[in-house]
């Protein structure tokens, strides 16, 4: 049995200031060491003050994950050197002497898999090392401390996984559950970082560190499973190590083992006391908690009776779900649901596109409101949701523009139809006895007419004239 | 002019307009210059001392609002982050080191105008009892100049005590407040831990320390406590105190009072005549109106274990962001790789900090944190909640600060552990985070005694009130420096 | 209990560099003693009762930008990164 656990860290990005001072939060944009002061710098005589918006942030995905949350939270030091490490000491969490961190003990359900989250825990970022490496060349190293006191939640699970494919969507969800509840920006660089653990059926546990992209550990898994079975094939032990993914070979490369189990000798961060968590709070937060990915697919599909496929892919996406909420009507919200889940493939998948979109609420409730009555066919419709996607123009100007309207006119309709029938005699005999065959007059009618024909309509035409002829 | 004023003589000469700033000021660094040759009290003194006090001199002309401290001249203990002056521990590690903000208490005192006249010698660190483990040498005892000033704020207590400042900034972890003002003359406060802020305080033991006030009379040290007491966003572990007045109601005595005498701290391993000192003191308070009975704090023998225990560990944490790639002192990264430089580096902390931070790392380390430093704060428990239990039995504790008197520079150098125990009658005031005070009472073969009061949390103004009414029945000479 | 090889542990522990292990070897091992005397301790007392802090005592979130000069004034360099030795 496999058996894979993950340890994330996320930025919790969506904060004005660092975890322990005011300085920025996000230090993408400053130049070198110049989002720092005594705090984050570690400097003497300074003091860590506790930001609350972190704590509240962490305790409300503490609560997304079912955790539970003790009365009294507290922070600990874990102890080692290193230059991005400013007190060379990390102000955390630790739960080896009873649970003091944001969250423990949660679980959460990846298609039908209960997965355990064994803690959540808050704590700071270090800074950055510009140059490292033991090449020759490499003199010294040079250290940015913006990133210094940045806040984090690291998430650590039991290895309950089986498979790389659970890793995937649990991590999509939790993508979308720290957007959803407005506690992360995972897609930013560096705010969302996976570490794993694997270890084969009677093989030891091998870490993998340093996968950059959260869509890269899929990757690094499966070449680890791969990896680790044929040594076991071979009947060579597999070493239990840290190992490191190398971007660049897409390989994963055996750290040099430079520690032995490493002594952090935890204890008290006594400059904040423990902070007491009231249950006042946590009611709260629950009721500020924007809808869950659960309870909107559900409601999709109890309350407008939407597919449950479509309601998944609806549901999980912020994005998606933000587009239908904003452009249903009671009537129109299958429609929608369809249009948005179908019809937007291609056109709105990544960031960019979704920054570029010139499709509005309005825009897709025009449409289907269309297409629901009849003025205008759902291969038409296609067309001019590509339209308004590029344009931005509306249903209206698309439609006259284009040439899209239904054919309205039954007359020119049946005169269309008197030609293919013309056109099409074998066809139209084999008509008589195989249904398969009506269908394929019907798509001659829509192509002749440019899909403007009214399918429905076209169809009861052609069934008359079969019937009479 | 006699420099040998208290505060509150000072600032009513110079509302009186009998004394100028500057005259004081200058007349003090003249002190300075005369005497610290000998006592080495002052690491750094200020550069701008005089051009500081000309300033408040011409404020005091047009008569544009001044702050209470009028200019007076403080010392501040070197491990307390002032912007314009270094701030070095008395260590090689910060050599060069200049902060770039002043710490809280700092600013404090400055919207008052006080003066800094300079940075005041201590133990390395803030870890000693004896200031012989400065890396710039050690301060010497203005009672005889042979002898410790005690430790580890001992260029407090001396330029106190040798009149070559009004008050001064010292921090206690272990009775380094305390001890120094026992063993200079003068008065210590050690402030319930979370009255002062610590922002600007080099770390040693976090959970522990306090930095305390120290002055000639009681007077004078409830004057600073009111500058630079309360609370302060810039630390999370300072507490609301509810801003009183210390100087308030000090003459209010101890009619009625009932007075703890903590019997382990008067018994063996203490000096005769520190023991009859403190049946001295008994007496002076039974004639003021006191009621004074014997107090037993069976944990307090093991609190000098739990203490260095403790302390060590958070000093090894604390000071582990002395790296020298930030600041420090002048030595290039070049050629080196990183742990071989700071290792390098390191290896500039003197022995006794060494010493600590080897502990310290010990009792942390995988295997031992329960056999050391849990049980260590458990036994904090303990005599926390002992004292609670006498607290409810009586107003205040008595005991002499110091078992013995100020010894030779030298004798125990080599016996860290016996330094250790000199701590034994203080440390349960910064174990429990109660306030705790060391009153001049006596000097016996010219050396001085001090007693000591401890009262229970926040109750400062009633221990400031008891230690001014012992102040009050003491007529001790001047110090002969 | 402490030898020099346990001297030299713990100094590479603390990143310190000890010339000579044996000066400390005596004195560490007579404090360790001494501290184990805390073991023989019956302690029944729960939790020291220290200061708690509420959730709305914390700092409100928001960004304070600090000096400009700050790593110039600590460096007392122009060059806006700090410069540490080359990693092993």
């Amino acid at each position: 049995m496999t058996k894979i656990g993950l340890e994330i860290h996320c930025q919790l990005t969506r904060l004005e200031s660092k975890l322990f001072c005011s300085c920025k939060a996000d230090y993408r944009s400053f130049e070198p060491n110049s989002n720092i002061c005594p705090v984050c710098m570690g400097l003497p005589g300074s003091l860590p003050i506790l930001n609350k918006k972190a704590v509240e942030k962490a305790a409300l995905l503490s609560i997304a994950l079912g955790c539970k949350i003790p009365p009294k939270i507290g922070f600990f030091r874990k102890n080692y050197f290193y230059p991005d490490l400013p007190k060379n000491f990390q102000i955390t969490q630790y739960n080896a002497y009873g649970p003091t961190s944001i969250g423990y003990d949660g679980t959460i359900m990846i298609e039908e898999k209960e997965i355990k989250i064994r803690r959540i825990q808050l704590e700071e970022d270090p800074g950055r090392l510009v140059y490292s490496g033991s090449s020759e060349k490499t003199e010294i190293t040079l250290v940015d401390y913006n990133r210094a006191g940045t806040p984090l939640v690291e998430m650590v699970t039991e290895p309950d996984f089986e498979n790389p494919k659970q890793v995937r969507v649990f991590l999509n969800i939790l993508a979308d559950l720290v957007e959803n509840l407005g506690i992360a920006d995972p897609y930013l660089e560096g705010a969302f970082r996976v570490d794993g653990n694997i270890s084969i059926e009677k093989g030891n546990r091998v870490e993998i560190k340093n996968v950059g992209s959260f869509r890269d550990i899929e990757k690094a898994l499966h070449f680890e499973i791969t990896r680790q079975q044929s040594l076991a094939e071979r009947g060579i032990p597999i070493p239990a190590e840290t190992r490191h993914w190398d971007e660049a070979r897409k390989i994963t490369v055996s750290s040099r083992s430079k520690e032995e189990e490493e002594d952090y000798r935890y204890f008290p961060e006594e400059d904040i006391p423990k902070i007491i968590i009231e249950k006042t709070l946590l009611e709260s937060l629950k009721n500020t908690m924007p809808e869950s990915i659960m309870s909107k697919k559900e409601r999709y599909i109890n309350k407008y009776r939407i597919p449950v496929q479509v309601a998944e892919v609806l549901s999980s996406d912020k994005f998606y779900s933000d587009l239908f909420e904003q452009s249903h009507t009671e009537k129109n919200a299958k429609e929608i649901a369809n249009l948005i889940t179908t019809d937007l493939k291609g056109f709105a998948d990544t960031k960019e596109q979704r920054e570029q979109l010139k499709l509005t609420p309005k825009h897709l409730s025009d449409l289907a409101d269309a297409i629901l009555g009849n003025k205008i066919t759902r291969n038409s419709g296609k067309v001019a949701l590509q339209e308004m996607i590029k344009t931005g123009k509306t249903l209206s100007e698309i439609i006259s523009s284009l040439d899209l309207g239904h054919v309205e006119d039954e007359s020119s309709l049946v005169k269309t139809i008197e030609e293919v029938f013309i056109e099409e005699q074998k066809a139209v005999s084999e008509a008589k006895q195989n249904s398969d065959t009506i269908n394929y007059l019907v798509g001659k009618v829509m192509r002749k007419t440019k899909g403007k024909a009214n399918p429905s309509l076209t169809l009861d035409i052609i069934r008359k004239k079969l019937d009479s002829q | 002019m006699n420099l040998a004023i208290s505060i509150s003589q000072y600032t009513q000469q110079i509302r009186d307009g009998t004394l100028s700033v500057e005259e004081f000021i200058a007349k003090t660094l003249e002190r300075i210059n005369n005497v610290d040759k000998t006592l080495h009290a002052f690491i750094s003194l200020n550069e701008n001392a005089v051009e500081q006090a000309k300033q408040i001199d011409k404020k005091l002309k047009v008569k544009e609002k001044v702050g209470s401290c009028l200019g007076l001249p403080i010392s501040i203990k070197d491990n307390i982050c002032t912007k314009e002056m270094k701030t070095t521990c008395a260590s090689k590690m910060l050599e060069d080191f200049i902060s770039p903000y002043d710490a809280t208490v700092i600013s404090k005192l400055k919207i008052q105008d006080a003066v800094i006249i300079g940075k005041a010698n201590l133990d390395e660190f803030a870890m000693g009892s004896t200031t012989e483990y400065s890396y710039f040498g050690p301060s010497r005892n203005p009672w005889n100049p042979d002898y410790v000033p005690g430790g580890s704020s001992g260029g407090s207590g001396v330029s106190v005590s040798a009149n070559e400042c009004l008050a001064s900034l010292g921090s206690d972890t272990g009775g380094s407040v305390r001890s120094p003002a026992s063993f200079c003359s003068v008065v210590g406060l050690k402030p319930t831990y979370g009255l002062i802020s610590r922002y600007g305080l080099v770390s040693f033991a976090n959970s522990i320390e306090q930095i305390g006030p120290l002055a000639r009379t009681v007077e004078d040290v409830a004057f600073i406590l009111n500058i630079i007491a309360g609370r302060d966003l810039h630390d999370n572990t300072t507490i609301e105190n509810g801003n009183p007045d210390y100087t308030k109601d000090l003459d209010a005595g101890v009619s009625g009072k009932k007075i703890g005498i903590v019997s382990e701290m008067v018994g063996e391993g203490v000096d005769k005549e520190v023991q009859l000192s403190t049946k001295d003191a008994v007496s002076s308070f039974e004639k003021l109106g006191a009621e004074c009975v014997s107090i037993s704090l069976d944990s307090a023998k093991h609190s000098v274990a739990a203490y260095y225990t403790l302390a060590s560990a958070e000093a090894s944490s604390n000071l582990a962001r002395f790296d020298n790639l930030r600041y420090g002192f002048d030595f290039s990264v070049e050629g080196y790789e990183y742990n071989q430089y700071i290792s390098k580096a390191r290896s500039n902390f003197g022995s006794e900090v060494t010493r600590r931070m080897l502990l310290g790392a010990f009792v942390l380390s995988a295997g031992y944190y329960g056999k050391y430093y849990q049980k260590a704060q458990k036994v904090r428990s303990l005599i926390k909640s002992q004292l609670t239990e006498s607290f409810k039995k009586v107003d205040l504790l008595l005991a002499p600060t110091m078992p013995i008197l100020p010894f030779k520079i030298g004798e125990k150098i080599d016996d860290p552990l016996k330094i250790y125990l000199l701590d034994i009658n203080t440390i349960i005031a910064n174990l429990s985070g109660i306030p705790a005070i060391s009153v001049p009472f006596a000097i016996a073969n010219g050396l001085p005694i001090g007693m000591q009061l401890f009262a229970n949390s926040l109750q400062e103004k009633q221990l400031l009130q008891a230690a001014h009414a012992l102040y009050k029945t003491t007529n001790l000479p001047e110090v002969p420096i | 209990m402490v030898d020099r090889k346990e001297i030299e542990h713990l100094s590479d522990l603390i990143k310190i560099e000890i010339k000579d292990p044996q000066k400390y070897i005596a004195q560490v091992e007579q404090i360790l003693n001494y501290f184990d005397r805390l073991d023989k301790v019956e302690i029944t007392t729960e939790d020291l009762l220290r200061q708690e802090l509420s959730f709305d005592q914390l700092r409100e979130d928001k960004f304070v930008p600090c000096d400009d000069n700050l790593i110039e004034n600590l460096k007392k360099t122009k060059e806006n990164f700090v410069r540490a030795p080359k990693m092993d």
